[in-house]
């Protein structure tokens, strides 16, 4: 194996055109499929917001009453678009970052298509009552494996790339990308093993459930994103990264804290567990600075860039959003915070902060960048860019300020009892002017898709997305 | 420099470490937990539920029921506190200590501290001490076990959850122990249902009007405790005009009616702008009936080794004639 490397590294070196072409089909389908699941899951939950709005829209329904429309909203922001989106940014950036082409075109794409499959089934199944009951993981029996399956095909592809890589030097990006794609099948398979294979008795379901979620979030998701982050920003401010150590610091202390995150206050099991995450969250302030110093560093005198470049407009609120998150995390897992507000629409609004704020718009900076070289043609309208950006920027906003504002308040005077009150209409707004930038996004996708079509003809074009590339060496 | 085997190794002993803490060690302190002895009493708690309200769970996990509603009382500490339950022969003795003593309930300094302390001594319990550490509870107890009166050690669960009524003490792991898988639950859009089987829910979810026939008899109350449910799930606003809760029509069964017919004894009881239309009566389905049984398991309230209730002092007797009270 090692031999070939050194002999295949001694051949003239792939252009970037030879390694977009070598990634072009296993990416393509990732992103349009993670686009495809975005409106799904912007429709299932404007669905699930309206519902707690006015509780009878729907409830005759049985598959769309709102205990199971919120869950498959969250399964397909989740699994349907966040993940399958860094799965797709993170083997593009293995194949420039490494100057290696994708090592099984062939098998990332079946890995694909068995992911969408399994995501499919899974949110069917939540809609048809097959809830697993945990919180984050509610994927029934039989299609939580095949996630696992699927991810085995992408990831140890992505990591055979990064292996083969001739570019032998590691970019920060990359490290990120190893700690998110290690991460990844390690708590999967720990979660699918200890609660739908051989379930754990009763509350330690819940720690391993809290645990995983608390991973999941902290090394897998934000990793992605952050390796997303550090390629488009010293990339398009044509900078280097400002400082390496710092860089270092940041990723070592994430990876030796972010572990420990995700069991509540309050939870019914012994306190150590809940002291541990608490200072863990508290802790993970300290890689958020790091990174967003070094980063804001990098861009410093350069801002300007971001009025006519969507990738660094996303990367930048991406960022803001990312700090917002950890700092608020820090802040309400103390104990006394949490009593009031444990169980308040502020979980909520975490969760939306993190998924469609911090990770989303790092990815979708990530995407900005790729899409156009992806597809040989730039992109088609920057009028939907901007759409999209503004209705990220004030949708996030909006959504944020009216959960947080009342569960604040709330907290007060129902003393912490009762957690979460309605929700506020202006909450809703926030989804929908979100739901308009996500649409907006998807649009532009889908008309990036019909120019490539156009430049290229289209039979040809359709082959090009789904073959794999003309490489030799891929094909040998 | 930064190798790819160095990230992996950094992160693989990462992972091992949270791993073998919170995974392995929740098992290691929890996975081999039993059902224990209720406080006081040789029954173990908790037992499995019983067919029907196993059923229920999975209705309740099926339709998401708990992303609205948790399961689960937290409690912030306890407070002791001291009484004297009953003050024995050496009166002189006890009033003596009592007259020490500023904090005895009600005292003003305008009273005559003597006289008040008799008045108190027919008033039983008296309490000496309340709010403190253990510590300083049994310190107050100290010189009135001299005397030879019975004293006795109080408690008081503290906390939010526990003050709204949410439950009688905090939720322990060992609640837990036969939930497959357990719903504690994330947010509290709904009312916490950790004790929904003992608690009359009227302060969250609408009037709890038990009949007074009902509040003497057990099966009577079941069984207006599971009509009061059926028609919550219904529809909420049939209890409650202010509820945001869904109804799950889907869990009943619309049924014509025959003319002239009785309709089902299980059909809801539905006036005015709910009612079915003519001729048609809603009867609840098997999955609802489960549904309810589930609710009305559900109690963390158990007094437990590692979280006890807190009960009433055992007073003496009363030294009287009178036939002894019905227990």
């Amino acid at each position: 194996m090692t031999a070939d490397i050194a002999s295949t590294s001694n051949a003239s070196a792939p252009t970037n055109a030879d390694l977009d072409a070598s990634c072009r089909g296993p990416v393509a389908f990732l992103l349009i499929s993670a686009s495809l699941w975005l409106v799904a899951a912007t429709v299932l939950g404007l669905i699930a917001a309206w519902q707690l709005h006015s509780p009878e829209f729907l409830a005759g329904c049985e598959f769309l009453t709102h205990g199971r429309v919120k869950p498959a909203a969250s399964n397909a922001l989740l699994y349907g678009f966040t993940l399958q989106a860094a799965f797709g940014v993170a083997l593009w950036l293995i194949c420039r970052l490494g100057r290696a082409p994708l090592s099984s075109p062939i098998a990332v794409f079946l890995g694909s298509k068995l992911w969408n499959v399994g995501v499919t089934l899974g949110v069917a199944g939540i809609l048809i009552g097959d809830n697993s009951g945990y919180e984050g993981f509610e994927m029934p029996r039989y299609a939580a494996p095949l996630l696992l399956v699927a991810y085995l095909l992408i990831g140890g592809n992505a990591l055979v790339t990064m292996h083969e890589r001739r570019q032998r030097g590691l970019f920060a990006s990359q490290w990120y990308l190893l700690l998110a794609l290690l991460w990844f099948p390690w708590i999967y398979s720990t979660a699918l093993w200890l609660l739908h294979v051989h379930p754990v008795r009763g509350i330690t379901q819940s720690v391993v459930n809290w645990w995983f979620v608390g991973n999941l979030h902290c090394l897998v998701l934000v990793p992605f994103a952050l390796a997303a982050a550090h390629y488009v920003v010293p990339k398009l401010t044509e900078r280097p990264l400002h400082s390496r150590d710092l860089a270092l610091f940041g990723f070592w202390t994430l990876v030796f804290v972010g572990g420990w995150s995700g069991i509540p206050a309050g939870a019914p099991i012994p306190a150590w567990f809940i002291t541990v995450s608490i200072a863990a969250a508290a802790l993970t302030l300290v890689p958020a600075l790091a990174v967003l110093g070094n980063l804001l560093a990098t861009w410093k005198g350069r801002f300007g860039l971001v009025r006519n470049n969507p990738a660094l407009a996303f990367a930048l609120i991406g960022l803001v959003f990312f700090f917002g998150w950890s700092a608020r995390a820090a802040l309400f897992s103390f104990r006394t915070p949490a009593e009031f507000l444990r169980f308040s629409n502020l979980s909520t609004a975490q969760n939306q902060l993190l998924l469609a704020g911090a990770v989303g718009c790092m990815l979708f900076a990530a995407i900005y960048e790729l899409a156009p070289r992806l597809a040989g043609v730039a992109w088609p309208c920057r009028g939907m860019a901007r759409v999209h950006f503004w209705g990220t920027l004030v949708g996030t906003v909006l959504f944020q300020v009216s959960l947080v504002v009342p569960a604040i308040r709330g907290a007060k005077s129902l003393e912490g009892a009762v957690g979460a009150l309605p929700i506020p209409v202006a909450a809703f707004a926030g989804l929908l002017v979100l739901a308009v930038g996500n649409l907006a996004f998807v649009g532009n996708v889908c008309w990036l898709i019909v120019r490539h079509t156009q430049a290229c003809g289209c039979r040809k074009s359709v082959a090009s997305l789904f073959q794999p590339a003309a490489d030799p060496e891929v094909a040998s | 420099m930064m190798r790819g085997a160095v990230i992996f190794v950094g992160v693989l002993f990462s992972m091992a470490c949270s791993w073998a803490a919170l995974i392995f060690g929740s098992q290691v302190q929890l996975g081999a937990l039993l059902p224990g002895a209720i406080v006081n009493s040789s029954e173990l708690y908790p037992a499995p539920r019983p067919g029907l309200a196993q059923q229920g769970a999975a209705v309740y996990r099926a339709n998401g029921c708990f992303y609205c509603h948790s399961q689960q009382v937290r409690q912030g500490g306890i407070t002791f506190g001291a009484v004297i339950t009953d003050p024995g022969t050496n009166t002189i003795a006890v009033l003596d200590e009592l007259v020490k003593l500023d904090q005895v309930a009600g005292l003003t300094p305008n009273h005559n501290k003597r006289a008040h302390a008799v008045a108190t001594l027919t008033n039983l319990p008296i309490v000496l001490v309340a709010g403190v550490g253990p510590d300083e509870a049994r310190k107050a107890m100290n010189p009135f076990n001299a005397t030879g009166a019975k004293t006795e050690l109080t408690f008081k669960n503290l906390g939010a959850d526990i003050a709204a009524g949410l439950g009688p003490r905090g939720s322990v792991a060992r609640d837990y122990l036969f939930d497959n898988p357990p719903l504690p639950g994330s947010i509290r859009i709904g009312p916490d249902l950790a004790n929904i089987g003992t608690r009359a829910p009227e302060r969250f979810a609408g009037a709890w009007n038990l009949s007074a026939a009902a509040r003497t008899n057990d099966l009577q109350q079941a069984a207006e405790r599971t009509a009061w449910h059926l028609h919550h799930l219904y529809n909420p606003r049939v209890k409650n005009k202010s509820s945001t809760m869904p109804g799950y029509p889907f869990l009943f069964e619309a049924r014509p009616m025959k003319a002239g017919a009785i309709g089902s004894p299980d059909a809801l009881r539905l006036t005015g702008e709910f009612a079915p239309a003519a001729g048609w009566e809603i009867v609840p389905t098997g999955e609802a009936r489960a549904l309810v049984a589930y609710l009305l398991s559900l109690r963390h309230a158990a007094s437990l080794a590692e979280r006890a209730v807190p009960r009433p002092p055992t007073l003496p007797a009363p030294s009287t004639n009178a036939p002894a009270a019905k227990p």
